[in-house]
């Protein structure tokens, strides 16, 4: 049986992640929770040695080797369900790996690259943030808020210019009522800070030393190199987005640049956000500052600014609770790595590719967990960007990411399940 | 609690590896080694490429003689040569094989 669990989104599928405030809500929105649609079905074939289904669209369907595609409202019923993208032969046909030889599609429904498996809880009347939660939830599943405001609730006494580098205040809740229920002491979020619940929340000051936030999911401002940002200064937005986003419905990470800067070898200086629940246990892959908007932020050594990318004590850490059954602060963690070179040392570029789980443990030396999915590159795949790979039976996509090699680059193996 | 891993996950021991491109269709050669007739495990089947003669990956049978090469694209030339282990045999060779 093919995985279809894990599921990868990229600008290539014609996404956009650009200098638009509600950019990351509407491209969470379609990874999350609805899915990207594709063109009308024109013509439907079944392999009648593999049971392989062939797809010819109205339209360019933008899609990916190794993506799920969804099925719905074919006849018969068994059809619609998720598959793996097997040929990608042009830009109007898809070819879905199947197994039932004898299948007669009698009736056509609809596609979609198929959403990782989320709900909107909330969402507010000016579009401007939402709480997520994974479909069909245990108690573990936390409520995820992301918050695209640019003003305090009252209106005045914080204000951030639309003008300025973009970026969500992006945190996790154990429970809401509304989607401003943040204020609760009594509820564990992470990052928290018990003595100020509100903190990852709140926008203070205006002009240009507002504060807003404290854990910030930076996705379009300008920079003159790849390792600072200064929030005012986002004078000259990129204009070409590239991002991974690869997941299933109980975690899922951003890959995306972030600033105009380009190395002459297009080095691509993403990197790594994300979050999710891990054997009933949270993480927060996200750059925590509460700096005001004029102070200059050098990624490479702002706590969270390059997990897993940069051997700075600051810079490459993620964030667990200490306990999920205890409201209290959250804690510091880091990767156990080879180095701080993934995707470019080439330390075990022996074989076809170097794929190692990454352990994390926290700040009082508990061991606590393995990232699902990513995994440490021990060989490189250059500068390329989301690549798809597939390596005997098993399934990869490859992003490049900013690594400590500096204007070499790295990146990082995304295991996506078995193939058959 | 359980372990903590820092698995190797898994990729291909192939020796020449698959490099997709855009328009890659992902396929498989499967088969079974058969001696008189009967399911035969003890092979040594090589997946070869047609375009350079080297080979792309050896296997060898499950317990009922079948085999599989996977991660390989339907563009790929190949041909299958099994040899037999006990060596009472000459080895067989099945010509343009076309993933699927």
């Amino acid at each position: 049986m093919t995985d279809v669990n894990v599921q990868f989104f990229s600008h290539l599928n014609g996404l956009n992640l650009g200098n638009n405030w509600g950019d990351l809500i509407r491209l969470l929105d379609i990874c999350l929770v609805n899915g990207k649609p594709l063109p009308s079905i024109i013509l439907q074939t079944v392999d009648p040695e593999s049971g392989d289904i062939t797809l010819e669209f109205s339209a360019n369907h933008s899609c990916m080797l190794l993506q799920i595609v969804e099925l719905n409202g074919f006849s018969p019923s068994s059809v619609n369900t998720k598959y793996r993208v097997k040929g990608v032969p042009n830009d109007t046909t898809l070819i879905l790996k199947a197994d039932n030889k004898d299948l007669i599609i009698t009736s056509v429904g609809t596609s979609k690259l198929s959403p990782l498996g989320y709900d909107i809880i909330f969402r507010d009347e000016a579009d401007v943030k939402r709480v997520y939660r994974s479909k069909n939830p245990t108690a573990q599943h936390p409520f995820i808020r992301v918050d695209e405001s640019l003003a305090s609730p009252d209106g005045t006494t914080g204000m951030y210019a639309s003008t300025y580098a973009k970026y969500a205040m992006v945190g996790l809740l154990e429970h809401m009522e509304h989607i401003d229920d943040y204020e609760n002491p009594d509820v564990l979020q992470l990052p928290f800070d018990p003595s100020d619940p509100a903190k990852n929340w709140k926008i203070a000051g205006t002009g240009d030393s507002v504060v807003r936030g404290w854990s910030k999911w930076y996705w379009c401002y300008y920079s003159s190199d790849s390792y600072t940002l200064t929030e005012t200064s986002n004078h000259s937005p990129m204009s070409n987005p590239r991002f991974t986003l690869v997941g299933t419905k109980d975690y899922f990470y951003l890959l995306n640049k972030y600033n105009t800067w380009t190395h002459a070898s297009s080095h691509e200086s993403k990197t790594l956000k994300g979050c999710g629940v891990v054997d009933g246990d949270w993480f927060l892959m996200s750059l925590l500052s509460t700096n005001r908007a004029n102070q200059k932020i050098i990624i490479t050594s702002t706590l969270g600014g390059l997990p897993f990318g940069w051997d700075d004590a600051s810079s490459q850490k993620i964030f667990l609770t200490r306990d999920l059954a205890i409201v209290q602060n959250h804690v510091e963690a880091m990767g156990i790595l080879p180095d701080f070179y993934t995707g470019s040392s080439n330390l075990y570029n022996g074989g076809n590719i170097a794929p190692l789980q990454i352990p994390i443990f926290d700040a009082s030396k508990k061991l606590r967990m393995t990232l699902p999915s990513i995994c440490y590159a021990g060989k490189s795949y250059s500068y390329k960007l989301t690549t798809p790979i597939i390596s005997e039976g098993s399934m990869y996509v490859w992003d490049n990411c900013v690594n400590r090699s500096g204007e070499l680059g790295g990146g990082f193996y995304f295991y996506l399940g078995e193939v058959e | 609690m359980k372990p903590i891993s820092r698995k190797v996950m898994p990729f291909s021991n192939n020796l020449q590896p698959t490099e997709l491109t855009p328009t890659s269709v992902v396929g498989s050669v499967k088969g079974s080694v058969k001696k008189f007739g009967q399911n035969y495990q003890n092979a040594n089947v090589v997946l070869y490429s047609k375009v350079n003669f080297q080979p792309i990956a050896i296997r060898k049978p499950k317990e009922n003689g079948d085999y599989g090469f996977l991660g390989l694209t339907t563009d790929m030339k190949t041909f299958v040569v099994a040899f037999d282990a006990n060596k009472q045999f000459n080895a067989v060779i099945q010509d343009n094989v076309v993933p699927k």
